[in-house]
């Protein structure tokens, strides 16, 4: 092929009717298919970022799982302040596990957010 | 029940005002004032993390396409090793560059800022009317074409900084700022609220693993519902303050400003 043909491209389009066969030839520029590729990404990305069952689906594992977070904060003092009682002051699951389930959930929402 | 309508309307407050050029935390502070929200210093602490939280989320749905884009764009950058014309690669570079100032203001005087946010009606009061300042010359710029560009990058990010204050609007200074600097409005209200995202989402990290929080089973209820009070608000504000700043009808929100600076100030002289 030669460099002339190189930004040429053969398109075959069939009718309906199958009895006629056209072959165009259409020629484009480099840049303006970058363009239309560009656009099309674009239209494609605009229609893929909308939001479907998918995506409520997922925010709502999301928001569950911020709502165990919460819960797992409930409780972490005494009822009598006289009593110093460090397993319940210093408790692994207000101290670690909540906060972590509650970050858990929020990157799930951003997930959904973003699923195609 | 009454708790669950100040959480409401504390939602409601942040979702509008983290948007809206008129200071989220100087109006929640007054409504907790004014609602007499009562709340240990854990509770308050959870509710206003979540509202932030949900706002920042508020923000991802708003400008999910742009995001995508820039992360897109950026992994385009890294697998070509193309960085210097990669407008997804400077325009992250540059978001990055307005978070210094914040960052390193909230870092180093997190306990001094705490201070500035209990009661200080006066000072919400007199920030709020140099919040209506700026809006008020921002409107009156003429509008551009430009991009924000790397040294203005840094000036926005110095005014987010001050915006710290309580009464003064973060996207008020930030969107002011830029506007004044000559940038396009448009993309001035896009650089802004996308410029605090991985700030509220790194706040509210630092905040949840520094911190012990403790919840009683009525502020279970009351941040639950101010979240989605906060996240549905949000996308409405965030919609519509774009277009606000597109049609140049910010002075409304200065006049605002300035009532409700005035406001503040009379009601605690007369009163306290």
């Amino acid at each position: 092929m030669s460099k002339e043909n190189k930004g040429k491209k053969k398109k075959v389009i069939t009718t309906s009717g199958a009895q006629t066969v056209k072959t165009v030839s259409v020629e484009k520029s480099k840049s303006s298919s970058t363009a239309a590729r560009a656009t099309s990404s674009r239209a494609i990305s605009a229609q893929e970022m909308t939001f479907g069952p998918e995506t409520f689906k997922w925010m709502g594992i999301g928001v569950v799982l911020m709502g165990l977070g919460y819960i797992m904060m409930l409780g972490g003092h005494n009822d009598d302040p006289n009593v110093w009682d460090e397993s319940v002051i210093y408790n692994w699951r207000i101290l670690i596990l909540a906060p972590i389930l509650i970050m858990a959930g929020l990157v799930l929402q951003i997930y959904a957010i973003f699923k195609k | 029940m009454e708790a669950i309508i100040q959480a409401i309307i504390l939602g409601i407050i942040q979702g509008l005002t983290e948007f809206l050029p008129v200071s989220s935390s100087g109006h929640l502070e007054l409504a907790k004032y004014f609602l007499g929200y009562e709340a240990t210093q854990s509770e308050s602490m959870i509710m206003t993390v979540t509202l932030h939280a949900a706002t920042a989320l508020s923000t991802i749905i708003v400008f999910r396409k742009d995001i995508a884009e820039i992360f897109m764009g950026l992994f385009s950058a890294i697998k070509n090793m193309d960085f210097k014309n990669n407008e997804s690669f400077n325009f992250s570079l540059k978001i990055i560059l307005s978070m210094i100032p914040a960052a390193f203001v909230g870092v180093l005087f997190d306990e001094q800022l705490e201070s500035l946010f209990n009661e200080q009606i006066v000072l919400v009061g007199c920030m709020l009317i140099l919040t209506g300042f700026l809006l008020f010359l921002a409107d009156r710029a003429k509008d551009s074409a430009r991009s924000v560009s790397y040294p203005n990058a840094i000036v926005v990010g110095i005014a987010q900084a001050i915006a710290i204050l309580p009464g003064i609007s973060r996207s008020g200074a930030t969107i002011g700022t830029s506007v004044l600097l000559g940038v396009d409005k448009s993309k001035s209200a896009r650089f802004s609220f996308l410029m605090v995202v991985p700030l509220i989402l790194g706040k509210m990290a630092k905040d949840l693993l520094d911190d012990e929080f403790i919840m009683s089973t009525e502020s279970l209820t009351q941040v639950s519902i101010g979240f989605v009070a906060a996240l549905i608000t949000g996308i409405i504000a965030c919609t519509w303050m774009i277009k606000i700043v597109k049609n140049s009808q910010l002075k409304y929100f200065a006049y605002y400003c300035f009532a409700m600076g005035i406001f503040a100030i009379l009601f605690k002289t007369i009163y306290s």
